[in-house]
């Protein structure tokens, strides 16, 4: 046991030399003698090479364990970023998703207002031909209007306006009525714009002659004017009208 | 615990942050990688490596500049940043030419307390040993020696603050076994050169 604990301090002295020596701190004399005994005595040199080889195995093993870690670390900021890559292209994907929703609500909005009646199909929906005047008792003027509302009756538009367009000297605010069936004739002509002029300046019964006014606007594609005159018909809620004017405003284009 | 991204140093305070050792030193180191872990990519373009060849190398850059300023090898003529961007295109081309002897040369060179005499025997017994078997000597002494040795004698943690990093009762009592896990080691490599004769 005693020779066992000498032999031991005995080794723990020769460590104590040898690591004075690796680190540089013996004196250059004490080294000489060192690298003397290294080169004459074999195990106290293999001591020696034991000790650098301690030195390294620690040194490789720490160096080892320090790439590991920085690898750790590395795949921790990959990890990170490919995190934060998947959230900004969660979002991405969540503000694609809203655009396309955007876009196919716009397209649908405009499908549907494509669907909308145009105004020549909501002219066909409300115009209806105005029954033909009472033929008038003879004499005077009236011997031509009443041929002029025998054609409206048949339905021959074009002699009407030929005849009321020949009837020069007939007296309109006396006849205001032959006004109203000219510009109903122009309508049926397809002339919804001179139907419309005849119709502002007539005075046959203003609420028939106001909804027919609009009609022609609507035939027309003059939506502006249609309007105007459709609010002013919606204004008066005793119109004759009203309830028509208020359902055709809606379903304007 | 403060987040290596949070705080900056400057080139001084890792200098003297890396020569402390410990838990500084790791810190320090963890924040200098992250610093300029976009190397990776650079790398990854200018040598046309893969990513892990690219994080090798990169990794390999920062412990060679720390064990560079560990060593007091380093010359702070330049900035960290250049020298260190410097130091990991150097092991890009290295792995581009496969070349891994000049490492081994260089690491042996930035062993701190080390004699140059004594250095160069350990160049040569290196050529003639076979370090992956050494290697696997100090996995064989268990996991506590191991690391008491590696973060003493490698990452520098003062006795105190290893005391108590390890749960030691005291710093003699970790010396005591410090000095245990040396013998064991120096036994398992002398029982390895008696087996190899």
């Amino acid at each position: 046991m005693i020779s066992e604990n000498m032999e031991s301090e005995e080794k723990s002295e020769t460590t104590r030399q040898i690591e004075k020596y690796i680190q540089g701190r013996m004196t250059p004399t004490e080294s000489a003698d060192f690298e003397r005994v290294c080169r004459e005595n074999e195990d106290f040199n293999e001591q020696y090479h034991l000790q650098l080889l301690t030195h390294w195995a620690i040194w490789t093993a720490g160096q080892e364990d320090q790439k590991t870690n920085l690898r750790k670390i590395y795949q921790e900021i990959s990890s990170e970023k490919k995190r934060i890559s998947v959230a900004r292209r969660k979002w991405f994907s969540l503000a694609a998703v809203v655009l396309i929703l955007v876009a196919v609500a716009g397209i649908s909005v405009s499908i549907l207002r494509s669907k909308r009646l145009s105004p020549e199909a909501l002219f066909s929906a409300y115009y209806e031909v105005p029954r033909a005047p009472e033929t008038l008792g003879a004499g005077g003027d009236r011997e031509q209007l009443n041929q002029m509302y025998a054609a409206y009756r048949k339905g021959d538009y074009l002699r009407y306006t030929e005849k009321y367009r020949e009837q020069l000297l007939i007296d309109t605010t006396k006849y205001s009525e032959a006004d109203f069936y000219f510009a109903i004739s122009l309508l049926e002509l397809h002339a919804p714009t001179e139907a419309a002029e005849v119709l502002d300046r007539t005075s046959f019964v203003p609420e028939q002659t106001m909804w027919y006014k609009a009609l022609a606007r609507l035939k027309a594609s003059d939506l502006e004017r249609t309007r105007t005159i459709l609010d002013s018909i919606i204004r008066d809620p005793g119109h004759y009208y009203h309830n028509q004017a208020v359902e055709l405003q809606r379903k304007l284009p | 615990m403060r987040n290596e991204t949070d705080q900056n140093y400057s080139d001084a305070e890792i200098i003297s942050g890396i020569k402390q050792g410990g838990m500084l030193r790791q810190r320090i180191t963890s924040y200098l990688y992250h610093r300029h872990v976009d190397f990776v990519r650079k790398g990854q373009r200018k040598y046309h490596l893969g990513e892990d060849e690219a994080v090798d190398a990169y990794g390999d850059a920062i412990i060679g500049l720390c064990n560079r300023i560990n060593n007091e090898a380093f010359q702070s003529e330049g900035n960290l940043t250049g020298y260190l961007y410097k130091s990991f295109c150097n092991r890009c081309v290295d792995r581009v030419r496969k070349n891994s002897s000049s490492s081994i040369k260089e690491q042996v060179e930035l062993l701190p307390n080390m004699k140059t005499e004594a250095k160069t025997t350990l160049m040569r017994l290196i050529e003639s040993e076979d370090m992956n078997q050494i290697l696997l000597l100090l996995d064989k002494i268990g996991g506590k020696c191991r690391q008491i040795l590696v973060e003493s004698e490698y990452y520098g943690f003062e006795v105190e603050e290893l005391t108590e990093r390890l749960g030691f009762k005291n710093a003699n009592s970790l010396a005591s076994q410090k000095h245990r896990c040396m013998s064991k080691l120096r036994q398992l490599l002398e029982k390895r050169k008696d087996r190899t004769i």
